[in-house]
């Protein structure tokens, strides 16, 4: 990208930002007392959301302590756990989560209820740096350690958006257009049905099975880049589908970084639907754009 | 705060004012409630866009807004002026935050979603504050180098180097 490109497309993001915000602009506000002790709080570096954090992470003891008191209760689950799993609540059980001020990894999801992609949220939610530009797309971003690591879970991605997940339930927040109730409970169409969490960590395999969990939805922690996460009530043994092509797309757009040992801005051809050998193993790019 | 006289407003002083103002010179009196209407979407987004969240934008737009006022009458040119105020507080803000937030993302319209810029974006949120104030001065506030050397408290040659240092940083974070 020229330098010319570049500021043309710095220009176009305060556009879109500003545009973003216009609605918000159109009328002066006159301050209350009520507003203004938020913007004391937000001066002082003492944002709400802290307690909500604070809660989470309260949440998350607790779910670990149930977790731990449950596995010294049944020995033998707890022994093919502890030689099985090293990461308990890691989504792919491959690592320890991303890292502040380091990792910026992204992950294509929907929410299918009963067989129907709801709509996402369009709001840009703050969470420690887990957050959304819309379309279908998560920004795993942590900037502090609220959102870092094992605390970047699935549970306060949501929470930010006022979106609640347990392990049998899930109601959209405020910001999303639809709101929705899907509870295990209610089933689909009076049929019994499963909350889960299905998660791809090679999505562009059309052939790839997913990693399931039914249980710990909230604190499961993102552990990998380039995934795709569907969370979805279905009736059991029902096929949890991807994210829609649009949003794997996007996914793919952000991942055609040059391989190892190529600079950046020199050409890279790759030759359609052949494996590269400069990408890391099991990954291809597919011979076709994804569909929109 | 609540300007509900148009075209009058009485300051600290006591004094009722009906203030000209020398940025339209087709318009030879502008009341302060005239430019707080005018200025306030500008305002409001200048700052939101500096500090990276509308909430503390809304604010530091206010209070500059406020700071203006009791010495309404006394600006050549009061949006060049409100800018300045706005940087400055953005400036102070992000002194005092910089060691709980990096950066917090701002609203994102609905409808047409583009990865490239969603990631541009990221990239400048997190730049440091003043490479970031010198990208929107220049190219959201359109302001002139000797405006942003003025608000920045530096020389313009410094917002050059400033600029320069941005530009890299966010084409090295494209590249990646």
């Amino acid at each position: 990208m020229t330098e010319n490109q570049l500021e043309d497309q710095v220009r176009r993001v305060f556009e879109r930002q500003g545009a973003a915000l216009d609605a918000a602009s159109l009328a002066p506000r006159v301050e209350t007392p009520q507003e203004m002790a938020t913007v004391e709080h937000l001066a002082a570096g003492r944002r709400p959301r802290g307690l909500f954090l604070a809660a989470a992470a309260v949440a998350a003891i607790a779910v670990g302590s149930v977790t731990f008191l449950a596995a010294q209760s049944a020995p033998q689950e707890a022994e093919t756990a502890s030689s099985d799993v090293r990461y308990p609540n890691a989504m792919t059980q491959s690592g320890t989560g991303p890292v502040a001020g380091e990792d910026h990894w992204h992950h294509a999801y929907t929410i299918n209820h009963c067989g129907q992609d709801l709509p996402v949220t369009d709001q840009f939610a703050a969470a420690g740096g887990i957050h959304t530009h819309g379309g279908g797309l998560i920004h795993i971003h942590p900037f502090d350690e609220t959102a870092s690591e094992q605390n970047a879970t699935l549970g306060l991605y949501f929470e930010s958006q006022g979106a609640v997940l347990t392990d049998d339930s899930f109601s959209t927040g405020p910001f999303n257009e639809t709101a929705v109730n899907m509870s295990e409970a209610e089933g689909c169409d009076g049929s019994p049905a499963v909350l889960q969490l299905a998660i791809w960590t090679d999505p562009f395999d059309p052939n790839a099975e997913p990693i399931v969990h039914t249980e710990n939805l909230a604190s499961a922690y993102f552990d990998v880049d380039n995934a795709a996460i569907t969370l979805a009530l279905l009736p059991a043994g029902a096929e949890i589908p991807k994210p829609p092509q649009d949003r794997l797309g996007m996914l793919q757009d952000l991942q055609a970084e040059p391989p190892a040992g190529v600079l950046p801005g020199e050409p890279v051809q790759i030759q359609p639907g052949q494996p590269s050998a400069d990408l890391p193993s099991g990954e291809e790019l597919e011979g076709s754009s994804p569909e929109n | 705060m609540q300007w509900n006289q148009p075209g009058q407003r009485r300051v600290s002083s006591g004094v009722t004012t009906n203030v000209p103002v020398g940025i339209e010179p087709q318009q030879p009196e502008l009341t302060f409630d005239d430019f707080y209407a005018r200025a306030w979407p500008m305002a409001f987004k200048f700052a939101s866009i500096l500090v990276q969240d509308s909430s503390v934008g809304e604010e530091l737009a206010q209070e500059a807004l406020t700071k203006m006022y009791p010495t309404w009458g006394r600006y050549e040119r009061p949006e060049a002026y409100l800018r300045t105020v706005i940087a400055n507080g953005s400036k102070n803000w992000h002194r005092h935050n910089q060691v709980v937030r990096t950066k917090l993302p701002l609203l994102a319209g609905p409808g047409h979603h583009d990865p490239v810029a969603d990631e541009l974006a990221d990239a400048i949120a997190a730049l440091p504050y003043r490479q970031r104030a010198v990208l929107v001065m220049r190219y959201y506030a359109d302001m002139t180098e000797a405006e942003m050397a003025e608000a920045l408290e530096c020389r313009p040659g410094t917002v050059k180097s400033l600029a320069s240092r941005a530009l890299a940083a966010l084409a090295k974070e494209i590249d990646q």
